[in-house]
């Protein structure tokens, strides 16, 4: 006999409804089966849910929504009975559960998120780029702009606030350890409010890939202020 | 007439793999250059999804000469061997090592700082580059990051869903905005069509959601060449639990594993009990597929994948895999994977010359949409490599035609019409309008799964074209979309995807059924031989007034002849 399993889930069409209302649906369950399959399954089997997914398999980080109350990847967190499906909050809504988050990449866009090579490379491979630098660099790279940490960040959401929240934090933490990186990402970290998240580790509490964002980023963007004498 | 908004460009580009780097080089060549992605862009798509094995540097003794004859050896002697020996060169002269610092990637290094080198199945040389194989995006975000440097416009989430032609000549193509609903006509002087594969036409496919195979069905439409449909590449992936589906495992060839059917018996060890499961994937892939319908398969429809006792901490790919599947209950170290091949490549696809232009004039191709470069089969890395490289190339070359002429002429009747067509698949309260584009899809999944997938023979082949003759008359007249808002409805974008596929399901299984032959990754049950003296061709799909034509062409062939 199969099990089935209660969801709510967030429905919103912000160009027809007056008001976002939940649905609930039974779905049947399976050993396994994740929040991305259950709302898959709703989707093609009762009724059509807006929602965003493309790789299944936790590397393109689109798949983000609230569990619960907790922010997850929906195509890792396992379905369990009586759960709640919203939007990550903080972004405006598109549709049910998928986000408008074109305020976040602007704000990455200003950051310069790439590798500014002031000074071209004359050979190849770069004699700068050491087993060091590789290891370096691997700390850097679970990141999948999944958003998970900036909803969840309390100082994000503090009036007057200049942080620019973890997950951008970590861009400017990834190119200021890359001896290739010609611009001062300290500084420019200092100047996005680098000083006032107050190491509370909630992102750390609910990133998909467990990286540990208050020690990798945070503070090796402040050791490295403190070594050059910025604050 | 419906209304839209008009954008205007030199180099529009369709795609967010290939397609980064042609809008990268259109760029540079001073074009203004337009990216649109059906996706969000540097989320969707399969490049994004690639485990990151780049074929990128070569040490002598290799050298582009080697490449060349690797790969048309391995392509069958199907490839279009111009377009082989500008891949070569380019790799050799190292254009994608250079990458690493303008990008800011870093491919693996060891501990004396040398460039990890492997050497990959087919390949005579170690030239493979990795990035941490548990998150390859990596090269791909440092191209998108160009994007965003260079101040690229670039639209995300928007479906293109017809090229324009005016006089046969592309002109842009017409979009629909996924967030809203909303028209958008992208007038081009040069168009690079960048829109990856078709694996959403099989059953289970390690591509990303958008791989219905848009790029070669309105390619098709405005009058384009295919070539090669019939050749279709597979990977040993997860068929259980639900949640892995699709997600590909890798060659025992690789990392040492060993596969069983249902009944414990290691059964490759019929097919070769010397290298038993150490093969090429072509032939265990089959040989799993035969196990499974010869009815040796497991509960789920696959293959025992026993990969307990290869040591995770010496595969950094397993290092990824291994919490995926505990994350789901199943414990790699200690119970079988079931697995089955699920589709990962194609080869075939729009045909192109060496300026990576069809026969469309200024319709440009690249990445997996195009065809010519891999030929009957293509080596590991090289897709990764194709993308880089000739993305770059074919997004040069549209700047360099775009910069010549004039702001073109739009067939504005034309423009109608298609806006037309995708507004009709959403009308809703039509009488006798009953299937969800998902069920029509399964449909064709299932068909193409069963009849033109690894094993094929006359029957079954005649069979599915039969069927997709039915689903084609009696289905998708009646195709309804469940929602009525045009705002952010995939189901409306997954109509428009059915229609594709049904496309391209026809082209792949009309080419199959003409290759009489089996060659590469295309296996003729009823021609089990290799047929040099009538197959050394390349079959050619064409939509002639209103049907679907095929003929054959001869292969481009330069420097290395079959036999030699």
């Amino acid at each position: 006999m199969s099990k089935e399993i209660t969801v709510r889930v967030f429905r919103f069409d912000p160009s027809t409804d007056n008001q976002p209302k939940y649905r609930t649906y039974q779905v049947p369950y399976e050993q396994g089966m994740t929040v991305l399959e259950t709302l898959k399954h709703i989707n093609d089997e009762i009724e059509p849910i807006a929602f965003r997914y493309e790789c299944r398999f936790q590397s393109c980080g689109s798949c983000g929504v609230v569990v619960n109350g907790k922010p997850v990847l929906a195509c890792k967190q396992v379905a369990q009975n009586d759960m709640t499906i919203d939007p990550l909050p903080i972004f405006p809504v598109i549709k049910d559960l998928v986000i408008d988050t074109d305020s976040y990449y602007v704000k990455r866009r200003q950051l310069r998120p790439f590798l500014e090579q002031t000074k071209p490379p004359k050979e190849f491979p770069e004699p700068e780029v050491t087993y060091e630098v590789d290891q370096r660099y691997r700390e850097y790279v679970d990141c999948i702009d999944c958003l998970l940490c900036q909803v969840v960040c309390p100082v994000l959401k503090k009036p007057g606030t200049r942080f620019i929240g973890p997950a951008l934090m970590t861009y400017l933490a990834r190119f200021a350890v890359d001896p290739r990186d010609g611009l001062d990402r300290v500084a420019i970290a200092l100047s996005e409010g680098l000083l006032e998240c107050t190491l509370c580790g909630e992102c750390n509490k609910v990133c998909p890939k467990g990286r540990n964002i208050t020690e990798v980023d945070i503070m090796r963007l402040r050791r490295l202020s403190e070594s050059r004498k910025l604050i | 007439m419906v209304a839209h908004k008009v954008h205007e460009t030199d180099v529009l580009v369709i795609g967010g793999g290939a397609g980064a780097r042609a809008a990268i080089a259109a760029h540079e060549a001073g074009a203004r250059a337009t990216l649109v992605d059906k996706g969000v862009f540097g989320k969707a798509g399969i490049t994004q999804l690639s485990f990151g094995i780049v074929c990128a540097y070569m040490v002598p003794p290799d050298s582009a000469n080697v490449l060349f004859e690797d790969m048309v050896r391995a392509g069958e002697f199907l490839n279009n061997q111009k377009l082989v020996e500008i891949f070569a060169k380019e790799i050799a002269d190292g254009k994608i090592l250079e990458l690493e610092g303008r990008y800011g990637f870093v491919f693996d290094r060891n501990e004396n700082g040398e460039l990890v080198r492997k050497k990959m199945g087919g390949h005579s040389h170690a030239r493979d580059l990795v990035v941490t194989w548990n998150d390859a995006p990596c090269i791909w975000r440092g191209v998108i990051a160009d994007l965003t440097r260079r101040g690229i416009r670039v639209f995300s989430e928007v479906m293109v869903t017809d090229l324009l032609t005016s006089d046969g000549v592309c002109v842009g193509a017409l979009g629909l905005d996924v967030t809203n609903g909303d028209f958008i006509v992208f007038r081009a002087k040069s168009t690079v069509l960048a829109t990856g594969g078709l694996g959403q036409i099989y059953k289970l496919t390690d591509n990303s959601r958008g791989s219905t195979g848009d790029g070669f069905a309105m390619a098709y439409r405005a009058g384009a060449e295919m070539r090669d449909m019939e050749y279709v590449q597979t990977m040993l992936g997860f068929v259980w639990p639900r949640a892995l589906r699709g997600i590909g495992i890798g060659e025992p060839a690789l990392v040492g594993g060993k596969l069983f059917n249902a009944k414990g018996e290691r059964f490759m060890k019929k097919i070769d009990p010397i290298n038993i499961d150490n093969v090429p994937k072509d032939i265990h892939g089959r040989a799993v597929m035969r196990e499974i319908r010869e009815g040796r398969g497991t509960n789920h429809g696959g293959v025992y994948f026993d990969l307990t006792r290869m040591g995770a901490e010496k595969q950094p790919h397993y290092q990824y895999l291994y919490p995926l599947a505990a994350n789901v209950g199943l414990d790699l170290g200690k119970d079988y994977a079931e697995t089955v091949p699920v589709e990962h490549y194609f080869m075939g696809g729009i045909y192109v010359n060496e300026n990576h232009e069809s026969n469309v004039p200024g319709l440009f191709a690249a990445g997996e949409v195009a065809s010519g470069l891999h030929g009957a089969e293509r080596l590991a890395g090289c897709s990764v490599a194709d993308i880089t490289v000739f993305g770059y190339r074919a997004g040069k070359l549209a700047a360099e035609r775009a910069m010549k002429l004039g702001t073109p002429k739009i067939d504005w009747e034309q423009v109608d019409s298609y806006q037309e067509k995708v507004a009709n698949v959403l009308k809703r309260e039509v009488p006798g309008k009953d299937i969800r584009p998902v069920a029509i899809r399964n449909m064709i999944q299932g068909l193409m799964w069963e009849h033109v997938y690894m094993i094929r023979d006359e029957k079954g082949l005649k069979t599915t074209l039969d069927e997709l003759r039915r689903i084609k008359e009696e289905y998708m007249p009646r195709m309804d979309i469940a929602s009525h808002s045009a705002r952010w409805n995939y189901d409306w974008i997954e109509g428009l995807e059915t229609i594709n596929m049904i496309t391209v399901a026809e082209m792949v299984t009309r080419s199959a059924l003409t290759r009489t032959e089996t060659r590469g990754a295309h296996e003729r049950e009823d021609y089990p031989k290799k047929d040099n003296e009538n197959w050394l061709k390349n079959i050619v799909v064409k939509f002639v007034d209103g049907e679907m034509k095929l003929t054959t062409r001869p292969v481009v062939m330069t420097k290395l002849k079959s036999g030699e």
